[in-house]
């Protein structure tokens, strides 16, 4: 794909990808968390590391296969996010919610999969 | 005694303090001298926009050959009236300011001559561009955060991310981010005149504000009416430069006349506001603009007098120069003035945060 | 709670059916997709005997560089070049602006002025940024009505100019091997 074609791709891409991981993490999260957090949360995380998997690493990795892109990206996207969510809401981010930001990036990876 | 110095230096009895800012003048008609200052506005913006429309590359030329020299006179005198007699907590800030200011300005002025000699791709030089004005948007957030450290109570954190947003709009499209700074500028001296009529006329800040109203207004109709309009007969090299230098190549499809009348609008205002606009409003209940003496820092028993003489006598016989530039050959006059006054264009920036 | 999951459906109706909008390759009647916007004026004389089509050189490397595959019409992308470092560059600092707005967002203990602030300008920003990217931003008024006097000013002899937008159509969708000048004229 070109970079006109990624850019084209993100706008899309990303309203799909919340619109498969916002729920995840809005009944997924920790109770304590307000509901506005977690809304904040599942539309906020996609934004931050999907320009890193949709722009920078496809042309980064240009000349590898598709696998090894797909196992940086898969793996990139939610350790971004949990640190992401650590810095965002220190010791109020809880195991369930590192655990639930994985599900929610592998649920949007296996359907993002079967769609495209 | 500083009248060795050439320029008129006859006391009289300054209202302006230490800080540069005039005192409040007291009108008896507050409302009657706003409504005047609101019409007088108006007829300036309604005559700036009939010019650019109607014959944009004429008045242009015109324009920038009257105003071009005397406002950047006006702009060094005016920051020279904010720059305080000694730094102190703003140390560094101001090291800051001037290093950037130097920097960036140098590296500006040597992209032409790296231009002539390299033979550096297209995509190269989007590169270069990229990286000058990331460079510039670094050095305004880091005047940004210095400044915020001298004003506890503000809180200009969302700068951070909001440069880095410009920063990846620009590496999308340097020079669109180029095109932008040049049309972008023009507003900041709307900026200034509102910082100043607020200090200084709070009475006709509001009458300001919506007049300010007008500018969106008419960019919108001047944009519907000259979106489709013929292009410009850019036939001979003056001409040319005129429409390049407002965004012709950058943006094909757009119709010429509309960027040249936007883009000459723009400046009108810009000029408008430097020479007439701040002197006047500084000048009513104060002394005369070109006495050393109205400056603090000349005034000052530990200032500069010489060096502030100095200055403005340089900065005025460069707007000499420019005009006899000008008159000699227009076109490369020009294109070196609009080289070397990114200076000014940087300099803004700091006066205007010390302003906030 | 209904609400909430309504929103949610909404969503992702919106990123299927934004995805729908993509022409499928086989389809026999597809709409034609606009590779170029540009301005067309139309010019009547009577001392011709053919009709001519004029095309500036401008013009013609746009329409050069749309058919290569370029970035299409807009004014806006038309002046971007994307190319692959730049769009690196242009990703990281995506991520880390929109990493350190939500920090601090997050961070800040209330619904204050800062908030919005951020939350302001990064719309602003990612709305810039979407709409040179996707729109193809025709500045100006809608076409229609820039030809709405056509009609007299043909009969009076007078240019009328307005956008246009370029299709490349397949031939057996056309007359032959022609040209096809459609005007999008309101009957009055």
């Amino acid at each position: 794909m070109s970079p006109f074609d990624l850019w084209q791709f993100l706008p899309v891409g990303y309203l799909l990808t919340i619109a498969i991981e916002t729920p995840i993490l809005f009944f997924g999260l920790s109770s304590h968390h307000s509901k506005r957090r977690r809304i904040f949360a599942g539309l906020w995380l996609t934004a931050c590391t999907y320009p890193i998997v949709t722009l920078v690493l496809p042309l980064w990795l240009v000349d590898h296969s598709r696998a090894f892109y797909l196992l940086i990206a898969e793996v990139f996207a939610p350790v971004a996010e949990c640190l992401l969510f650590w810095l965002a809401f220190g010791k109020e981010a809880k195991w369930r919610d590192f655990a639930v930001i994985v599900i929610a990036n592998l649920a949007s990876f296996l359907i993002g999969e079967v769609i495209f | 005694m500083d009248s060795t110095v050439g320029v008129a230096l006859r006391g009289h009895p300054s209202p302006e303090n230490i800080n540069g800012w005039p005192q409040r003048a007291t009108p008896t008609n507050i409302a009657a001298s706003a409504r005047v200052f609101a019409v007088v506005t108006i007829l300036c913006v309604a005559a700036a926009v009939a010019f650019a429309s109607w014959l944009p590359l004429q008045v242009s030329i015109v324009t920038l050959f009257l105003f071009a020299g005397p406002h950047n006179w006006f702009e060094l005198r005016y920051f020279l009236m904010r720059l305080p007699v000694r730094f102190g907590r703003s140390r560094n800030f101001f090291l800051t300011a001037f290093a950037g200011l130097g920097v960036l300005t140098l590296t500006y002025v040597a992209l032409p001559f790296l231009y002539n000699a390299t033979l550096w791709s297209e995509e190269a030089w989007y590169v270069v561009i990229g990286s000058w004005n990331t460079a510039l948007l670094i050095w305004v957030a880091s005047l940004v955060w210095l400044r915020s450290k001298q004003k506890p109570r503000a809180n200009w954190k969302w700068t951070i991310p909001v440069a880095l947003a410009l920063c990846s709009l620009n590496w999308l499209g340097p020079d669109l981010f180029s095109l932008a700074i040049v049309y972008v500028h023009p507003l900041i001296a709307l900026w200034f005149l509102d910082r100043h009529v607020r200090r200084t006329r709070p009475s006709w800040s509001r009458a300001y504000r919506r007049c300010l109203w007008l500018v969106p207004v008419v960019l919108t109709v001047m944009i519907w009416q000259l979106s489709l309009a013929r292009p410009l007969a850019d036939d001979n090299g003056l001409f040319w430069r005129i429409t390049q230098h407002s965004g012709a190549e950058v943006l094909p499809q757009i119709s010429s006349h509309m960027l040249v009348s936007v883009h000459l609008f723009l400046e009108m205002l810009h000029y408008g506001v430097w020479i007439i606009a701040l002197p006047l409003i500084g000048r009513i209940g104060s002394a005369r603009f070109w006495e050393v003496r109205t400056v603090p820092i000349a005034r000052h028993p530990e200032g500069f007098p010489r060096i502030v003489a100095g200055l403005l006598i340089v900065a005025l016989v460069a707007v000499g120069v420019l005009w006899f530039g000008f008159s000699f050959d227009y076109s490369t006059t020009r294109d070196i003035y609009f080289t070397i006054a990114i200076a000014h264009v940087l300099a803004e920036a700091p006066f205007l945060l010390r302003m906030l | 709670m209904k609400l909430l999951l309504i929103a949610f459906s909404l969503v992702l109706l919106t990123a299927f059916s934004v995805n729908a909008d993509v022409p499928k390759p086989k389809t026999p009647d597809k709409a034609a997709k606009p590779i170029l916007h540009t301005g067309l004026e139309i010019v009547p004389d009577s001392k011709l005997y053919e009709a001519k089509l004029q095309i500036s050189q401008s013009g013609f490397n746009n329409l050069r560089a749309a058919l290569d595959g370029g970035a299409g019409g807009s004014p806006v992308v038309g002046g971007i070049a994307f190319s692959a470092p730049r769009t690196i560059v242009a990703g990281l600092l995506m991520f880390m602006a929109v990493s350190v707005a939500g920090v601090l967002i997050a961070r800040s203990s209330s619904v204050g002025r800062a908030q919005k602030t951020i939350g302001a300008a990064l719309l602003v920003a990612v709305l810039l940024g979407a709409a040179a990217i996707i729109t193809r931003g025709n500045a100006g008024p809608p076409g229609s009505w820039r030809w709405r006097n056509l009609p007299q000013a043909l009969a009076d002899g007078k240019p009328t100019v307005g956008g246009v937008d370029v299709e490349i159509v397949p031939d057996d969708q056309m007359n032959g091997p022609t040209m096809r000048l459609i005007i999008p004229l309101k009957k009055q």
